[in-house]
């Protein structure tokens, strides 16, 4: 069996985890009668700590949201079977004769070429 | 008085306009072995903008000095008189059951070689209407007077009539709103059309987003 403590203070974790297994073997052996629980290796004062890899886990859930977002946006895009460009009319396979574009009337722009109304 | 939307009419220097000009010249050019007399106009469903359409369409035609009819044989709702600014009350029902000569019912417009046959009342039957032999005979008549006939008809998804009008006409075209028709519905309405043999002209794309960089681009040529 291992033990494992984590806290912010080293010194506290060694003295935690000993003190678990101390306890520990000490209350086994009362309850089960069994008398060889051992305590095989001591906790030592960590050197170093760890999880100091806040930017980390920052940046993987932040990838995580991003590809969970991209992957709603081509959901959507993928279960919109309505037709809004040319592009879509090719599933269709009839000529395409032109588009005309949303308009308010008067308030178009001029086309570049001149036009005779007295035809 | 035209309504505005017209916009072949109201404004046809503009970029709009123009775009209907290309679809007409795109018609005309689409059978070059056959002079395509008689177009249909229909869409899957309501609301794409089918009368606009075949009224700025007519607009166009007439400019280029040709005879032009527009007959709304949209029976059940019928909208192009509206659009013209004139009475529904003689029109091609009248026609159909024998209560008016269609010289009576044709009304000439502003715009030079447009004419136009409304509607007409409300009828019980429009499918067997459009279907029967009077049509057919009107047809025959008004092609003698007319260079080109342009029929706006009902959705074809929901009724036949389109279906009835494009086995005696010379071609149909498909009118397709940009994101509100579904590739599914215009499948549809594509397969109800071959199923009678329709020569199948092309697809209008109708009310899609206006192109902000060929505007911009227009601007800076002007």
């Amino acid at each position: 069996m291992e033990i494992k403590v984590q806290d912010e203070n080293p010194e506290a974790c060694a003295v935690i985890a000993n003190m678990i297994s101390e306890v520990f073997t000490r209350e086994v052996e009362k309850i089960t009668k069994i008398d060889n629980v051992q305590i095989i290796d001591k906790a030592v004062i960590p050197i170093e700590p760890i999880r100091t890899n806040k930017l980390f886990f920052v940046f993987v859930a932040f990838a995580g949201g991003l590809m969970t977002s991209v992957g709603i946006v081509f959901f959507l895009q993928y279960i919109n079977y309505k037709i809004r460009n040319t592009e879509d009319l090719k599933v269709i396979d009839i000529p395409v004769l032109g588009s005309i574009p949303e308009f308010i009337p008067g308030r178009e722009k001029k086309s570049p070429f001149q036009f005779n109304n007295n035809l | 008085m035209i309504n505005p939307k017209v916009i072949t009419y109201s404004d046809p220097a503009s970029i709009v306009a123009e775009a209907y000009r290309v679809i007409r010249s795109n018609i005309q050019f689409s059978n070059p072995d056959r002079v395509l007399k008689r177009i249909v106009i229909t869409s899957y469903g309501s609301m794409e903008g089918k009368t606009l359409t075949i009224s700025n369409l007519a607009v166009a035609y007439a400019y280029t000095g040709k005879k032009i009819l527009l007959v709304d044989a949209d029976l059940r709702k019928p909208k192009v008189a509206q659009i013209f600014g004139m009475g529904n009350d003689c029109g091609l029902s009248n026609l159909l059951s024998g209560y008016a000569q269609y010289q009576q019912c044709i009304k000439s417009t502003v715009v030079k070689n447009l004419h136009i046959l409304p509607g007409g009342a409300a009828s019980p039957n429009p499918s067997e209407m459009l279907g029967s032999d009077e049509m057919v005979n009107l047809l025959n008549k008004l092609d003698e007077n007319y260079d080109i006939i342009l029929l706006d008809t009902p959705p074809v998804g929901f009724v036949t009539d389109a279906q009835i009008l494009s086995t005696i006409c010379s071609g149909v075209v498909l009118v397709v709103a940009s994101k509100q028709t579904d590739t599914n519905a215009a499948l549809q309405a594509k397969s109800l059309l071959e199923s009678v043999n329709a020569n199948i002209i092309g697809v209008i794309l109708n009310r899609t987003k206006a192109d902000e960089k060929a505007s911009k681009y227009i601007e800076r040529y002007l």
